[in-house]
């Protein structure tokens, strides 16, 4: 009997151990866990009064904990091997109050919340707020059924006091905790009104916890029971139903595999109702259950079912352009411009969402680092309708609340410091404290020449988990050079600032990119934004008004979808020449023009036949933008075909 | 068996012992402080307590000792009492509060000395010459409210007014913005009379609902008043009051009426230098009587050519002071001056006086705003700037004291080449509170600055924190302080329900009145 218990456990602790380590491959090479990190890069700081702050309120140790483990998602293996614990910890706690509540092992219901939280990563939901929460609660719940052979007024205090500490440590999360605890006492010791009283008080709790006296939002009350709105846009789920419905899952999978273990027990005639805990704490099997052990067969099928469910999991749910998606921003924030470009690609043409303002930017930033925004940019999809290029809107608070990183981001690259440094307080105030934009607020101030202000973050993020040597090295620089002249970021960024005040407030980039050439005509990263600004809203005689910008910079010839462009002014004004000074218009623009025009002919004012002709041959064409940007339903939709 | 855990509890007694005994030894064996060879400077310290008047009621003033060392020792001593010494590895420096209460109380009026010495790497100790504060023998109001917000933002989501007893460390929650849709919270004032009272404003449109509103508190209640009916025609004797939320505030001293104004703000950017500035398009006066609900104003106090704001009373609540100046055109943000005014003002038959210009801002050259009235009623503390009303963002902000009998006008010594500004007085008329820009241009931080008989100010005190590298790191501004005898008559959680049980379903109006600096 013992022999064959022992090599049960055996294969059991293998075949755990198998499925723990596909899963870690799983995460680390399909999910990539820096794609979540970066939607909660938030400093973690070792100073008490980050502690104290994170805490101090209902759910804050799951906080805390929280963004302890989150930034290590930086690192695929990392992030990978902390799911795989977490997931492996809550199995194990599942798995222990099944037997606990069932007198059985559960071989195949305390793998089902790994089923789920597999499908949750794969809408990259950050798992760990989840995982935490859950494992605390559990954690919980096997300590109440340890002590479960108490008197019942010792258990009752005891779950009070233990579902008060969890609303507390884990918010809603407590209401799983008194769920758990009912089906303990509900199917252990049969006592059926405490079972049912411990879920009242579950619900009721918090909730009245929440009016008084803590006067919480129900929102804030529940939370961690629901899925929570993430700051980036990115953490928002494709599919909200489907995360949602997945993420009750988790929980309910617990919860399920507990209540169905409990159902399932078989109470033996000589069990007695206060003898059962002490029972389940010896671990000793009673006879009556010995021959509802799965058999061999079920114990192979259980691994391999649940690898199967993995696998189908994956290929129903798994969300390819999320993560396209978050690979060319996280590409981005890291310069990778290549990668961007690529990523870009890999966006199926018929979502809607490679037409976001947010990826668009992106990949003309992308396309800009790597010298071909004005050759190639209508080789991607591009936005006419709305702000792309450099996300900012007529309106300042709409900027300030949609884009207020990628906004600081682009005028820091351009130059325009001021316009940075308020958008990365907008982004500090509405993301967080995002290593980024702190990193940017120093460069900032260092570059303002207050280099005081700039070791205030540099302090701050001295005392982060991550970015410490970071800070520490920039503060020894600062301490040499407190202008940092030898740095590239700051020099190249220096040789660009405004150096005449005007006032206004960023709304109109137009004005901006001007001001800016104005400013310093040799801001290369100005001049192309503004030409694919004047390309972007059909302001081709604006292109022929400042091609003589192209000469500060010595551009040996204009760009190709500037000429483009201009043969349009060409064409449209009726003009016979255009004076281009040293420049000369290249005979293929011409040509292809011609050719474009004689097939929109052709079309005789049908729009779509002319749409449809020309869409393969000049679709990366500025001929084929000017005729049809207004059109980008059309263009959309021939995108999706092709 | 019994025999080992003797042993073994014996020999652990002996270690804890040993471990104790090394400590305490550690902790008071005598510094060298007459024997350690003198330097002739006074140390580097942060933040800066040397040659300060001090309140006698005020939470130690724990610093950093920012000299190279491997230790240092700092004794705390005065004419009576015991003196204090303290040793530190890291060079902060945190006095036992016991010790620090005692020794202040029992040598108010009196210096306080400080002796730091520092050991160096070489093992040696070197004492720097001492630094000398001043006890005040008045004490400073035990409470200070104030708005904990990043230095620039729009938007918002974490904006917070706290409470803190200056007498300890202890900082408590006044408004948690999170609990009411992460609305804005600003302009709180407390009645400096009637410490049941005070009001708070917040803003902000979340997910359909407008959580603004003018919330006025007394007796541990809080009721939302919408100050906006004065600018509806027929329901008020004027109603032309621009149609936007209460902004600046101040109590009768009575505590029934309230005076407030109403401003539209304009926000704009700089290219170069400091980001933002602000200034108001439109503003207006107008008084909510707290007993019978009821809004009045008079032309006097909301003309029409005119924008007046800043409104503050004297404490007989016979005159009210305020702030006002012409109408102008954005591109002229940096000709706009305010002028100090004054009308008298009688709360029983509800009658308006003359009104009259106190210090104009063509004597001045300078824009005059945020007055404060002393509580003897002899003065008055204003912000004088280059230009505008929000002194907060300028440089050139300074505060001045304004002599009401004579008339004239200086420039306080406690200035700083930066922004001083949002300054209120104790009730006893011997402190002043005011947010300084002093140490960097960014952040504002609390300092206290003792006012002399003779209208001296003497160099200010900040606002202290039990981690002395608290303000090397926060990114954090503190502005508006006020101070308070009393803590804040309503508690953070009935305030957050309060606020959010009254949010209304948000119209397109209450969208653009959301924005305030």
């Amino acid at each position: 009997m013992l022999s064959r218990r022992k090599s049960d456990g055996l294969a059991l602790f293998a075949q755990s151990v198998g499925l723990l380590v596909i899963l870690w491959f799983y995460v680390c090479y399909r999910v990539r866990p820096e794609l979540l990190y970066y939607l909660r890069p938030h400093v973690f700081l070792l100073d008490r009064s980050f502690f104290f702050e994170t805490v101090n309120r209902p759910g804050g140790l799951v906080d805390y904990l929280s963004a302890f483990l989150s930034p290590w998602f930086a690192w695929d293996w990392l992030g990978a091997a902390i799911v795989v614990a977490l997931v492996a910890l809550i199995c194990a706690a599942t798995r222990s109050l099944i037997a606990a509540v069932g007198q059985r092992g559960g071989e195949i219901a305390y793998w089902l919340p790994v089923v789920f939280l597999v499908t949750l990563l794969g809408q990259y939901c950050h798992p760990v707020p989840l995982c935490v929460g859950l494992l605390l609660v559990l954690l919980g719940a096997n300590l109440y059924v340890w002590q479960g052979g108490l008197p019942v007024l010792i258990r009752m205090v005891a779950f009070v006091a233990a579902l008060a500490a969890f609303f507390f440590l884990a918010a809603g999360m407590c209401v799983v905790f008194a769920c758990l605890c009912a089906c303990y006492e509900g199917f252990v010791h049969r006592n059926r009104l405490l079972a049912a009283g411990y879920l009242l008080c579950g619900l009721l709790l918090p909730v009245a916890a929440g009016w008084w006296p803590l006067c919480l939002t129900y929102a804030d009350t529940l939370r961690g029971l629901y899925l929570s709105e993430g700051q980036h846009w990115l953490a928002i789920p494709s599919s909200p139903p489907l995360a949602m419905t997945v993420y009750s899952l988790v929980i309910l999978a617990v919860v399920s595999a507990v209540a169905l273990g409990g159902w399932r027990r078989k109470p033996t005639s000589s069990e007695k109702v206060d003898q059962v805990a002490a029972d389940d704490s010896n671990d000793a099997e009673p006879e009556g259950n010995v021959s509802a052990r799965p058999s061999r067969m079920i114990r192979v099928a259980v691994p391999v079912g649940a690898l199967a469910l993995l696998c189908l999991a994956d290929v129903l749910t798994f969300d390819s352009t999320k993560q396209c998606l978050l690979e060319i921003e996280c590409h981005s924030l890291q310069r990778q411009w290549d990668e961007v470009l690529a990523w870009s690609e890999r966006i199926p043409a018929s979502d809607e969402r490679s037409y976001d303002p947010r990826i668009v930017y992106c990949v003309n930033r992308a396309l800009y680092s790597k010298g071909v925004l004005l050759e190639r940019m209508f080789a991607y999809p591009q936005v006419f309708f709305m702000p792309s290029l450099t996300l900012i809107h007529a309106d300042i608070d709409t900027t300030s609340r949609l884009t207020p990183r990628q906004c600081s981001e682009i005028f820091f690259d351009l130059g325009g410091i001021n316009e940075s440094e308020q958008m990365a307080y907008e982004a500090l105030e509405l993301c967080g404290r995002r290593p980024e934009t702190l990193k940017r607020l120093a460069h900032i101030y260092v570059i303002k020449g207050e280099p005081e202000i700039a070791r205030h973050f540099l302090r701050l993020l001295e005392r982060s988990l991550l970015h410490h040597r970071w800070a520490q090295d920039l503060l020894d620089q600062l301490d040499t050079d407190p202008t940092l002249s030898s740095d590239p970021v700051v020099a190249s960024r220096r040789e660009l600032v405004v150096k005449q005040d005007s006032i206004g407030d960023a709304r109109d980039v137009e004005l901006l990119l001007e001001g800016l050439l104005e400013s310093n005509p040799r801001n290369q990263m100005a001049l192309e934004y503004l030409m694919a600004h004047y390309l972007l809203t059909r302001q081709v005689d604006r292109i022929a008004a400042e091609r003589s910008r192209f000469d500060a910079l010595d551009y040996p010839e204009f760009p190709r979808h500037v000429e483009e462009a201009l043969a349009c002014y060409v064409a449209t004004t009726g003009l016979k020449e255009l004076d281009l000074g040293s420049r000369s218009f290249h005979a293929e623009t011409w040509r292809r023009f011609s050719k474009f025009v004689e097939l929109h002919q052709q079309a005789h004012g049908n729009t779509e036949a002319a749409f449809t002709s020309l869409f393969p041959e000049f679709h990366d064409t500025y001929f084929f933008a000017f005729a049809f940007s207004h059109n980008i339903e059309s263009l959309k939709a021939v995108r999706a075909v092709e | 068996m019994k025999k080992s855990i003797l042993l073994v509890s014996v020999t652990v007694l002996i270690l804890v012992s040993l471990l104790a005994w090394g400590g305490l030894a550690g902790r008071f064996s005598t510094t060298p402080f007459e024997a350690a060879p003198h330097v002739d400077r006074r140390p580097v310290i942060s933040p800066d307590y040397c040659d300060t008047t001090i309140p006698p009621n005020i939470a130690p003033l724990n610093f950093v000792v920012d000299e190279a060392g491997e230790e240092c020792a700092v004794r705390l001593s005065a004419e009576h009492g015991d003196s204090i010494t303290v040793r530190a590895k890291g060079g902060r420096v945190a006095f036992p509060s016991g010790s620090w209460r005692r020794l202040l109380a029992e040598n108010r009026g009196g210096k306080m000395t400080i002796d730091v010495c520092v050991r160096t790497e070489e093992g040696g100790w070197k004492r720097f010459q001492p630094m000398v504060n001043t006890i005040a023998e008045d004490e400073i109001d035990p409470y200070v409210y104030y708005r904990l917000i990043h230095p620039l933002h729009t938007v918002y989501s974490d904006v917070n007014v706290y409470q803190r007893d200056i007498r300890s460390f202890n900082e408590f929650p006044l408004a948690l913005n999170r609990s009411f849709g992460d609305a804005c919270v600003n302009c709180h004032t407390p009645a400096a009379n009637h410490p049941d009272r005070m009001v708070l404003q917040t803003r902000g449109v979340r997910e359909g609902r407008n959580y603004g509103g003018t919330f006025v508190i007394r007796d541990g209640e809080a009721r939302k008043v919408d100050t906006r009916r004065l600018a509806r025609p027929g329901e008020t004797d004027r109603g032309r009051l621009p149609k936007a939320m209460a902004g600046y505030s101040a109590w009768h001293p009575n505590g029934e009426i309230l005076v407030f104004s109403a401003n539209k703000i304009h926000q704009f950017m700089h290219a170069v230098g400091d980001v933002r500035d602000v200034g108001d398009t439109e503003s207006d006066l107008g008084l909510y009587h707290v007993e019978d609900d009821r809004l009045s104003t008079c032309p006097a106090i909301s003309a029409p050519d005119r924008l007046e704001t800043f409104p503050t009373w004297s404490p007989d609540g016979h005159t009210l002071y305020f702030c006002a100046t012409d109408p102008w055109a954005p591109e002229e943000y940096a000709q706009v001056r305010y002028d100090l005014m004054r009308i008298g003002y009688d709360p029983e038959s509800e009658t308006w006086g003359e009104l009259e210009t106190v210090l104009s801002s063509e004597t001045t050259g300078l824009s005059i705003t945020e007055p404060r009235v002393s509580p003897d009623g002899k003065r008055v503390l204003v912000c004088m700037s280059d230009y505008g009303s929000f002194p907060v963002y300028q440089k050139s902000s300074d505060l001045y004291l304004i002599d009401l009998p004579s008339g004239e006008y200086r420039r306080l010594e406690i200035n700083s080449p930066r922004s001083d500004s949002w300054h209120c007085w104790s009730s006893n008329g011997r402190w002043i509170a005011f947010a300084s820009k002093r140490d960097n241009g960014l952040f504002g931080r609390i300092y206290f600055s003792y006012v002399d008989e003779a209208g001296q100010a003497h160099k200010p005190v900040l606002l202290p924190q039990e981690d002395p590298t608290f303000y090397d790191r926060s990114i954090r501004t503190y502005n508006a302080p006020e101070l308070a005898v009393a803590p804040a008559p309503i508690t953070s959680r009935v305030l957050g329900r309060t606020i959010r049980e009254s949010s209304e379903p948000a119209t397109e109006d209450a969208q653009q009145m959301q924005m305030h600096p």
